[in-house]
Parts: structure tokens; C-alpha cells; sequence
């Protein structure tokens, strides 16, 4: 993240001639009414995932991660010394439910990973959605005695000093978004999520995960003001704005019907890495018999924060025909209607 | 609304207004917690240091039959949770409803000890902690 600016700018080759041309083209479009970004972006959007096969959390993480990092093309000579910051998904706890939150060993395992290619620090940090006590989220995941036993610096970003800067989304009425000020002093943030039904988004992967970054001292319990501008608004300005380098989804246990707390575990088997999380994501969906496109935040994101179609991304590692399991859908949950994959 | 009723207050709307929201918004099985009960036709799960807050803030203002299964389980939640918010409120709670666990000082030097392992507390979390064991009746209940 950038730590010399207000406002964090995207990231922008310089223009070919072609490119100079479509927009000019994609300006007169636009002076007609129609959406220019659209259509000037979308074609070249592409992404990589990778998807690995996991049976259960007591592999090589690690290996399988270095593996996965080969593939999409992570180098020791980007890692090298970059902090970086590790966002699992840590929502409650519950007694018997361990497939509300990120798996501690994924965490251990991604903590290894980046550490192995040189990174001059990994930190984990969270601000939980549902519990004012992050502590006691903290350990009753058993993340705290992983990272105790690691020596890695948890950070509870509910009760943090909040960063202010321009929301670069503009899919919400929220002119700014306040981040924690801690992300001013870290390289790369890492979405390290959950594959989850979600009951009022559809699917809770990569990109819902960055819920947990905006402060509850700012936004409340469970992110109110997020709520009320609108979750999928939100979800859009909040990696509009962050712009995360990295996502990592844990589906060797996820959750299916009632997510993202009150659902049944489910065993996808896998672990599921990429760059871009749209397309991470849009991957776990089909992994889960899920139609991306009918997520509505994820066909929102389309062609702007990342590529949804399947020929947009290419797949490294096991192919999505091989891994799929289809994850149950509610038919009382109007989120969950008419979003089965073909 | 501890604050209002702390200045004598008590009969103030917003208190008023307080005690109807936290009894609409406490669960079916007893306990709180950040604000919903039920999604879906699904009962959400409650939380120590949001029901113990609650029991606070309504000590004496409803009957305590009305709040009984969030005692029940505050009760047995704050023999379990050693955390210093979870368990400061958990005790404060109980506290101002003379429910509070006997080996209440034990449990707080439990959860401040866990600061060797885990590392130090941050001061309110370590300030919350310390109130509960200065208030065993609760916060409406300390002399300064």
C-alpha cells in the first residue's frame, strides 16, 4: 500500500497507441450514453487462479502455497522483503462450528509460504464482525497459540487508528472510506478467506472478506454504516479503494446453507490462490456450483475490478470440473435464488 | 444509559427508550448479541460481553424474570472466558443483578496472567477488567 499518498492510485501501464485509441472511441461511446469503462476495459481483463487439492488441514500448506505462488508466476524477487499483512476471515466462535473462520493452519501455512520467498515480515490481522472481544476470537479459533507459537504480530484492527482517504468505488453514497492507518506501514494485504454461503451476499470468498479491515470503533457492530450504505456497494468500494494484492481462499472445509454463520460444514477440498480476487473468487463460485454472474456483487466487478468469465481466467493447477462440489442453496434466502450453475 | 443513570437520571426517555430496545433485541434462549436475533428463521449466537453489558445498563429496570436465561448463560459463560472484555463485562453483568460467580477474583487473575503467554492487554481491555473486580455489584454500584 502506498504509504507516501492520501489517496492510493491505481496502478496504470503507460498506453499503447491501440489503447489511445479506444479510448478516444470509448470517449465519443461515452459522450453517447453508454458505459465506456465497460467497454474499453473489459477486453482486456485477464487473470490467473490456482486451485489445489487439500484433503485436510494436515498437509504441506506451506509446499502447496510455494506451489501455487510458482504457478501465478510469485517470485522470492517480488516477496523479497515486503511486509506483509494477512486478513483472515474471523467472524464468532462457536462451539463445534470451526468453519465460521479461517483455519489457523492456512494461516501458518500462508505465514511459512511468503516468509520462504523472503518477505521481510507477515503479520495476521483482523477486526471481527459479530464480537466486540476480538481477543476471544482470537484465541478461541486456536489462531492465537498458532501465531504465539510462530511469533507472528496479530493485530486487532477493530480498535485501531483509522486512516482516512477518497473512496475510489463510488458504488456507495460513503465519499471516504477509513482504513486502519496500520495498512500506511505494509506492502502487500493478502486476503486469506473462508469459502462460505452467504445469506444476504450469496457467497462470502476473497472480496466480502475485506469487511473485516474497516474498524468497528468506525463502523460499528457488524460494520453498520457498511450494512446500511449497502453490502454489495461496500464490498465494491472497499477493494475499489484497498486494491489487495493477493487472495487466498480456504475451502478444505467451507460452509454451505445458512452462511456465514449459521450454515453446515462442507468439504470442497481445496485451497484456491490468485492475484486478482474477483477472479479468485469467481473460481470458488463455480467450485461451489455457483453461477459468478448471478452473484450480483461479483457481475458488478466484472470487467472492472477483475475478469468473472471463465474464459477470462485462466486455471492453473486442478481444473474446476474436477473439484466441484456443489455447496446447498437455501430457497428461502432470496440471495440464494436462481444462482446454481448449470 | 449507565451514564444517564449513574447522573440520576433514570427516568430519562432515552433510557426508557434503551430498555425497550435491549428487550427487543434479546434472544429467544437467553443472552445478546451485536443486534440481531433472527436471520432467516435462524436464531444467531450469542455473545458474553454483549449480554453482559446489557444485564448492566438493565439492572433493575425490568423483572428479573425476564432476563433469567441471560443469566443462566452469562453464568456459566463467565466461568469459561478468559478474556478481559468477555469476562470484565460477564462479571459486571452478573454483578448488577448480585449474581456474580464467588470465584470471580480468581477468574480475573486468570485472565490477567494470560498476558505472559499472549502478551500485555491493551489498557481499556486491562481498565475493564480491573472495574469488574472494583465492582463486584456492578458499575452503578462503585464508590470512588
Amino acid at each position: 500500500m502506498s504509504t507516501s499518498q492520501d489517496v492510493i492510485t491505481p496502478e496504470r501501464r503507460a498506453w499503447t497507441r491501440r489503447e489511445f485509441l479506444y479510448a478516444l472511441a470509448g470517449g465519443i461511446v461515452l459522450a453517447s450514453g453508454v458505459s465506456a469503462g465497460r467497454w474499453f476495459f473489459g477486453s482486456h481483463l485477464r487473470s490467473e487462479t490456482f486451485v489445489a487439492k487439500m484433503n485436510g488441514y494436515g498437509g504441506d500448506l506451506s509446499g502447496v502455497m510455494i506451489n501455487g505462488f510458482q504457478e501465478l508466476g510469485l517470485s522470492s524477487s517480488e516477496i523479497h522483503g515486503k511486509r506483509i499483512l494477512l486478513k483472515p476471515n474471523l467472524v464468532e466462535t462457536s462451539q463445534g462450528a470451526p468453519h465460521i473462520n479461517t483455519h489457523p493452519l492456512v494461516l501458518r501455512g500462508a505465514i511459512e509460504a511468503f516468509l520462504r520467498l523472503g518477505a521481510a515480515t507477515v503479520m495476521v490481522a483482523e477486526g471481527p464482525g459479530h464480537r466486540r472481544d476480538t481477543l476471544a476470537v482470537y484465541e478461541e479459533s486456536g489462531l492465537a497459540d498458532v501465531l504465539t507459537e510462530d511469533h507472528i504480530q496479530f493485530h486487532d484492527l477493530n480498535y485501531i487508528t483509522g486512516h482516512t482517504i477518497t473512496n475510489l468505488g463510488r458504488q456507495s453514497t460513503l465519499r471516504t472510506l477509513t482504513f486502519p492507518a496500520l495498512f500506511l506501514e505494509v506492502d502487500w494485504i493478502v486476503s486469506v478467506a473462508k469459502m462460505k454461503t452467504h445469506h444476504w451476499a450469496g457467497a462470502t470468498l476473497s472480496m466480502k472478506n475485506l469487511f473485516g479491515v474497516m474498524p468497528g470503533i468506525y463502523y460499528g457492530w457488524p460494520k453498520n454504516v457498511l450494512h446500511h450504505a449497502g453490502i454489495e456497494n461496500s464490498i465494491l468500494d472497499i477493494n475499489a479503494t484497498l486494491k489487495p494484492h493477493f487472495a487466498i481462499v480456504d475451502g478444505i472445509i467451507g460452509m454451505e446453507g445458512d452462511g456465514p454463520i449459521m450454515g453446515t460444514p462442507k468439504k470442497a477440498g481445496v485451497l484456491v490462490m490468485g492475484r486478482n480476487l474477483t477472479a479468485v473468487d469467481a473460481t470458488c463460485c463455480r467450485i461451489m456450483g455457483i453461477d459468478p454472474s448471478k452473484v450480483s456483487y461479483l457481475a458488478r466487478a466484472d470487467d472492472w475490478l477483475g475478469p468473472i468469465d471463465e474464459r477470462s481466467i485462466q486455471q492453473r493447477g486442478e481444473t474446476i470440473a474436477s473439484v466441484r462440489t456443489n455447496f446447498s442453496l437455501l430457497e428461502h434466502i432470496p440471495a440464494h435464488q436462481g444462482v446454481r450453475l448449470a | 444509559m449507565c451514564a444517564l443513570r449513574a447522573n440520576g437520571l433514570v427516568q430519562h426517555s432515552r433510557v426508557l427508550d434503551g430498555v425497550r430496545l435491549l428487550m427487543d433485541r434479546q434472544l429467544p434462549h437467553g443472552g445478546w448479541n451485536y443486534g440481531n436475533t433472527r436471520v432467516f428463521g435462524s436464531e444467531l449466537h450469542r455473545a458474553p460481553e454483549s449480554t453482559g453489558a446489557a444485564l448492566q445498563a438493565l439492572a433493575g429496570l425490568v423483572p428479573s424474570a425476564e432476563i433469567r436465561k441471560s443469566i443462566d448463560y452469562l453464568k456459566t459463560e463467565a466461568r469459561r472466558v478468559r478474556t478481559p472484555i468477555a469476562l470484565g463485562w460477564s462479571l459486571l453483568g452478573l454483578g448488577a443483578w448480585g449474581e456474580a460467580p464467588k470465584e470471580a477474583p480468581d477468574l480475573i487473575l486468570q485472565t490477567v496472567e494470560r498476558q505472559q503467554r499472549y502478551g500485555a492487554y491493551d489498557t481499556s481491555s486491562l481498565a475493564l477488567v480491573l472495574l469488574a473486580s472494583a465492582a463486584p455489584n456492578g458499575i452503578l454500584e462503585v464508590r470512588i
